[in-house]
């Protein structure tokens, strides 16, 4: 009994060393502790350099500032009125676009249709384009919302094509000489291998989305984060500006995350979920 | 040969051939049908919509009093010092981060966070510690296209094939002979995307700057013929856009190909 008990001790022991060693190589190849330690170092050289707050602030004058613009209701409203365009944009664009994709993507007679004005959506700087949108849909909600449709749109009709047309034709030949039915097939086969895909152009189109509705709100002045971040940088305060950039940059990563768990989830097969991926340059 | 197969074949070959006769059919009539109707609609609604025509004859007139080439001019000489900056710094940066470890596993979050900020929001920074000035212009240029220069780069050098490294070691080769001759062409055809990508992203960057730091190019053309209701500029600066980004993309397939000809996928990533 007594050799037992050693042996519990001796295995508790060894495990509390173990735990011990994998917290600290788990802290030295931290995101935290690289974040943290990158925080402090900037704090230092800006007081060492004693360099003007205005043109680089100090990590902790930021931080006070998130707190105080979250405080004084300014950033919560600002987040609110950013959402509220893109919320609904994105889903029009998911809508709209998978649909289309799907059908781009088993008709070729759809596919060269709307090929040419996909890709000029695609191949255009759309940042060129939201001042049409400003007249054509004046200074309120409706232009920042169709700002997050047309930024999401592109991408989300792409990959939804690109899904339907990576699904092997061996697939598809196998399935006709089953003979399964139309609608079968599209169930069973089609959309399942495509689904990946939808989601890789969903989680693409949003982050793209959000930088459309910052740039409209920007452009118009209206009181989203993009709006906070013009007043901030007229009034020179730089430590308020990049607060508001940090907090957008926080919200597209927690969306991003998001939809990266459900492309695991959905399907755990196919490995881009992984991989941040830069989004396409537009 | 049977009988039947050849004419399965000709079949399919007269299928091609319909296929090859229709595809651009269908989409030049598209195409077409979308200005016959962009020109109807600003026929209708000239306060909403431009008409075909009278956007180019705002081009016209633009190109006569040489508004068009002075904005062109500024438009592409920003872009190019900030892109050729960008590449003269991104391209080293890379290489200096791929062959530092620690550095090199933290910088992948780092840049995918520089690549997921609204890159638009950081101009007002740049007006800040920069003024409305030149410098701001080319440092928001800058700021736009690095972030994809040096991530590609990294990853073209960390994706080097391992046995290429034991062989250099192998043969003895120095540690720049290895950075000349194993890593930098191995790492090539990622350094091109990334300078395809980065050029496509200077662009946005000058004309965002056109549109929050200085009025003087294509992207302050854009915006000031916006405030002032002057749609038939206001389209014809989209159109040069449209053209400009057509033609930077093009181009550096073209060159990519050229480059990275041992590389048969090169074009179409």
């Amino acid at each position: 009994v007594s050799t037992a008990v050693a042996v519990q001790q001796n295995a508790t022991l060894s495990d509390a060393r173990r735990r011990v060693h994998h917290a600290f190589e788990w802290l030295a190849g931290s995101r935290l502790l690289s974040v943290i330690l990158l925080l402090i170092l900037w704090e230092i050289g800006c007081r060492v350099t004693g360099i003007n707050p205005t043109v680089i602030p100090r990590p902790s004058s930021i931080l006070g500032s998130a707190v105080d613009i979250a405080l004084h209701y300014q950033l919560p409203n600002a987040i609110v009125v950013t959402l509220q365009a893109l919320v609904p944009g994105f889903l029009l664009a998911a809508l709209l676009g998978i649909p289309l994709g799907v059908a781009m993507g088993v008709y070729r007679y759809v596919r060269w249709l709307w090929d040419p004005y996909v890709s000029i959506l695609l191949g255009t700087p759309l940042l060129a384009m939201i001042p049409v949108l400003v007249i054509w849909f004046g200074l309120g909600l409706t232009t920042r919302t169709v700002a997050a449709f047309i930024f999401a749109f592109p991408l989300i009709v792409l990959n939804a094509q690109a899904g339907v047309r990576s699904v092997g034709l061996s697939l598809v030949e196998m399935s006709t000489s089953f003979e399964v039915s139309r609608r079968h097939l599209f169930q069973k086969v089609l959309l399942p291998g495509s689904l990946p895909s939808i989601v890789l152009g969903l989680r693409l189109g949003i982050s793209h989305a959000v930088k459309g509705v910052i740039i409209a709100e920007m452009l118009m002045g209206a009181p989203g984060l993009g709006g906070l971040i013009i007043t901030f940088g007229e009034a020179y305060r730089t430590d308020h500006l990049l607060a508001v950039v940090f907090v957008t940059l926080v919200i597209v990563l927690i969306v991003d995350a998001g939809f990266s768990a459900l492309h695991g989830r959905l399907a755990p097969w196919d490995q881009r979920y992984l991989h941040a991926g830069a989004p396409a340059p537009r | 040969v049977t009988a039947r197969a050849a004419g399965a074949r000709s079949l399919t070959w007269a299928a091609a051939r319909r296929d090859a006769v229709a595809k651009p059919a269908l989409q030049i009539t598209a195409l077409l049908l979308g200005v016959v109707v962009w020109q109807l609609v600003g026929e209708a609604k000239p306060r909403v919509v431009a008409s075909f025509t009278t956007v180019l004859a705002a081009g016209v007139q633009l190109g006569h009093d040489g508004q068009l080439w002075q904005v062109l001019g500024r438009t592409l000489g920003e872009m190019a010092i900030g892109y050729v900056a960008a590449l003269a710094v991104g391209i080293p940066l890379g290489v200096v981060m791929a062959l530092n470890r620690p550095v090199e596993r933290a910088a992948d979050m780092y840049l995918g966070w520089l690549l997921a900020i609204p890159e638009i929001a950081m101009i007002p920074f740049f007006v800040v510690a920069f003024g409305v000035d030149l410098a701001a212009q080319v440092a928001v240029v800058v700021a736009f296209a690095l972030p994809v220069v040096v991530k590609n780069t990294l990853a073209g050098l960390v994706g080097v094939d391992h046995s290429l490294l034991e062989m250099a070691t192998s043969f003895e080769l120095n540690r720049i002979q290895v950075i000349t001759k194993v890593l930098l062409p191995g790492a090539l055809p990622l350094i091109m995307v990334g300078a395809r990508m980065g050029l496509s992203r200077a662009l946005l960057g000058v004309i965002g700057a056109g549109f929050f730091v200085q009025l003087f190019g294509l992207g302050g053309l854009i915006y000031l013929s916006e405030t002032t209701f002057n749609l038939g500029v206001m389209f014809f600066g989209i159109l040069v856009v449209m053209i400009l980004a057509m033609a930077v993309s093009v181009g550096l397939q073209w060159l990519d190909r050229r480059l990275t000809f041992w590389n048969k996928d090169a074009g179409s990533r």
